[in-house]
């Protein structure tokens, strides 16, 4: 279980969240939603352990994000984390040796997500060449390389047509269905959060506002609490 | 330790192929490092002064020359971590932060390795330096003193590229710290030029070498929290 227990977090006098608790079971899929500046992204960093909570903590499996911890992680930001004068196989090869995954196991799992997210034709081109769809892809490749048991996606979907978002939403689906990840996605779509999630969250001003299952909510409520929150994060 | 080395190679391996590719750090380091040489050898005249203390002065140009290059080197090395957001994805993976560290510092020793052979060359032909009679000597002062530079610099330019007066950040924090391996390396290596042997140089590279391992150990405790966002 991944948890974040009474987090806060401060940039300089402002808080971008507020003693925020929430909990994900495995196998569970859960997306986050709210305004821009409503601390989604740090929320995903201080899961993923890239960002250390003013106060509170986040846990995985009952244990506090320690290196190790921080390995049975995967994150998808805003950043791609991927080094422009690299091929994407280069790329993948290098962070597969960080992870400490082996060779032939990463050889196998590179083939893998190429194969399922259509980038075998595009594996051994430098990433300065790719735009921005392909770069975002390419990304995902990395944030699943060392086959992660918490999946964190910031914003997936942005910069993809139409054919890569069913791609990657179908991956997330079989991450879903296959019940051995925890997947905690951002995004600004509400009918596509309620179309891949199982429970659906609402941030606002660094708070958690609204939190239920699909299937006892709708998306006029999820709207609601998007709208009804007019207060700043300080 | 299988794995420690792994990653370090991992780093080093990714570091050089990027700068295999761009050649945007080398070749900035080197022409910097001949330009002031070559500019100092009009301003001393032929053979680079004469007199007693030429082979001080000469040590002396060499080494300032090397240091500047190697920070403009630098901010040049880490600023494709900082475009990357290597140092986040360094930090969220499970890697030994002491093994990516000795990694970035093994690739700008590298890099400056290959600025100081040409540097050499330069002060054998223009300053007319007997640098072959004294390779081996030169090449250990070198070596050494090139360690502590890159263990220095790594940390130091590590924990200024995310800020933005780096440029100006960088040489502050590491100018300072340097000053006992840049006065080493300048003793050391104007002993080899004068003609001196191993009894007027071995206190100062011993001096360098201890340095480096502090400044590796010490640099290697901390580089986690640098990696830090």
């Amino acid at each position: 279980m991944l948890e974040a227990l009474g987090v806060s977090r401060r940039y300089g006098w402002r808080w971008a969240l507020k003693d925020l608790n929430l909990s994900v079971s495995p196998g569970e899929t859960l997306a986050l939603l709210g305004k821009n500046g409503s601390g989604k992204t740090t929320l995903l960093k201080t899961l993923a352990g890239l960002l250390k909570p003013t106060e509170g903590a986040v846990r995985l499996s009952g244990q506090p994000l320690s290196r190790e911890a921080r390995g049975r992680i995967g994150l998808l930001s805003h950043e791609p984390m991927l080094y422009e004068g690299l091929t994407i196989r280069e790329n993948l090869e290098y962070f597969a040796r960080l992870f400490g995954v082996e060779r032939k196991a990463m050889m196998t799992r590179v083939e893998l997500l190429a194969g399922t997210l259509e980038m075998e034709e595009r594996l051994d081109e430098p990433v300065r060449v790719l735009s921005q769809g392909l770069r975002q892809r390419a990304a995902f490749m990395r944030t699943l390389l060392h086959t992660p048991e918490v999946v964190l996606l910031d914003e997936p979907f942005s910069g993809l047509d139409t054919k890569a978002v069913e791609r990657l939403e179908s991956v997330i689906e079989l991450m879903r269905d296959l019940r051995d990840y925890i997947v905690v996605f951002t995004t600004h779509d509400v009918a596509k959060a309620f179309e891949v999630a199982e429970r659906i969250a609402v941030l606002a001003g660094g708070r958690l506002v609204y939190e239920a299952d699909v299937q006892n909510s709708s998306e006029e409520d999820v709207s609601a609490a998007l709208d009804g929150y007019s207060g700043g994060s300080g | 330790m299988r794995r420690f080395f792994s990653v370090l190679l991992a780093v080093v391996e990714k570091d050089l192929r990027l700068e295999w590719r761009t050649k945007e750090s080398l070749l900035v380091m080197v022409v910097f490092a001949l330009l002031v040489l070559t500019l100092f050898s009009f301003a001393f005249g032929p053979g680079g002064g004469s007199g007693e203390n030429a082979r001080a002065v000469q040590a002396g140009i060499l080494w300032i020359s090397f240091l500047f290059a190697c920070v403009i080197g630098l901010s040049r090395t880490m600023g494709v971590e900082r475009e990357s957001t290597g140092f986040s994805a360094m930090y969220a993976s499970p890697a030994d932060p002491s093994a990516l560290y000795l990694g970035k510092v093994v690739s700008v020793a590298v890099l400056m390795g290959i600025m100081e052979f040409a540097g050499f060359a330069v002060l054998a032909v223009l300053y007319r330096a007997d640098v072959w009679k004294s390779a081996g000597a030169l090449a250990l002062i070198a070596a050494s003193a090139t360690l502590g530079v890159a263990a220095a610099g790594t940390l130091f330019s590590a924990m200024s590229a995310r800020t933005r007066t780096r440029e100006v950040l960088l040489p502050v924090l590491m100018f300072p710290v340097l000053v006992p391996v840049l006065i080493a390396a300048v003793k050391a290596t104007e002993a080899h030029l004068g003609g001196g042997g191993w009894p007027d140089s071995r206190d100062w590279i011993r001096l360098m070498l201890v340095y480096d391992v502090v400044f590796l150990v010490a640099a290697s405790m901390v580089f986690e929290y640098i990696l830090e966002e």
